[in-house]
């Protein structure tokens, strides 16, 4: 078997069988870059959602006023100025069909995620049930692209927990946000840190 | 009956490079230099002969002030490399 970092002779002509190990070898070190860290960016914004999360309950209980729900504008006030400043540390030196399928999920999302909140102010729906199952698709759709099933599993875990939150009306509504919050730490954080640590020695 | 093997395609370090490039849209040279072991100048004669084939395109850009090559298999490469395969296959008993 080709070994990852045996040098290769430019000019040196192969056997066919060895042709096929070589084809097979680096198309395996290929897979094994498009899964390499795939779980950082659910961790960025897992932790994001999870502590702007917890802050507006924390806030609504110290201040009693919905007006701290503004603060979920901190979502993106964090989160992309992070995502920005991981892409641009993170050096990209192969780029798969993968990474462009996952990048347009999330762009989409992305973009929903924030018209969201915007179209609540024209009327009153449960904007954090919207909120949670758009990322629960979007969870469980790059979980299938990257065939990661703690990803996938979060996903649908999320789904479920994003439908709990539309028992939490009246009163217990401020008890939404908490939900939201299990849903990130079982959606994203987690499956985030069982990506990551797959891919460790990648 | 054997088929003839693309003489392009037929050696070490450009097989690797396509194969490499097979997997991705795009592909960094570093990259490549880092997967194959090769050194910079033969990987840079060797993408220069599969870009004269027309089988890789290759863009210089800039990451910040950083210059970088960054390389891209043609649907002509793809179509060399399945032929390339199906050759191969014809060499291999019971194929």
């Amino acid at each position: 078997m080709i070994q990852k970092n045996k040098t290769i002779v430019e000019e040196k002509l192969l056997n066919e069988k060895e042709s096929l190990e070589l084809i097979s070898q680096m198309i395996l070190n290929a897979q094994k870059k498009m899964k390499a860290k795939s779980g950082s960016m659910f961790l960025i914004w897992g932790y994001t959602c999870f502590l702007v999360a917890i802050s507006v309950f924390t806030a609504y209980q110290i201040f009693g006023t919905p007006m701290v729900c503004f603060l979920w504008w901190l979502l993106p006030l964090i989160g992309y100025p992070l995502t920005l400043r991981y892409y641009r540390k993170k050096d990209v030196q192969a780029k798969t069909i993968i990474d462009r399928v996952i990048s347009s999920i999330w762009i989409v999302i992305g973009i929903s995620c924030m018209v969201v909140p915007v179209a609540g102010m024209f009327g009153a729906f449960p904007i954090l049930f919207v909120e949670s199952l758009m990322v629960s698709i979007g969870i469980t759709l790059t979980g299938m692209v990257i065939r990661a099933k703690p990803v996938v599993m979060g996903g649908i875990i999320g789904f479920i927990a994003a439908y709990s939150i539309l028992f939490l009306k009246g009163d217990l509504w401020q008890w939404q946000m908490i939900a939201f919050a299990f849903m990130v730490l079982v959606s994203m954080i987690i499956p985030g840190h069982l990506a990551n640590r797959a891919t460790k020695n990648l | 009956m054997f088929k003839e093997l693309n003489p392009i395609l037929h050696s070490e370090l450009r097989l690797a490079v396509m194969s490499l490039l097979l997997s991705f849209e795009e592909a960094d040279f570093v990259y490549l230099k880092e997967q194959t072991g090769a050194t910079a100048g033969n990987l840079s004669v060797q993408i220069d002969k599969l870009n004269k084939a027309g089988y890789v395109e290759v863009a210089k850009t800039f990451k910040g002030k950083i210059p970088r090559t960054v390389c891209k298999i043609t649907q002509e490469g793809i179509q060399a490399f399945q032929e390339y395969v199906d050759a191969l296959k014809s060499y291999i008993p019971g194929k």
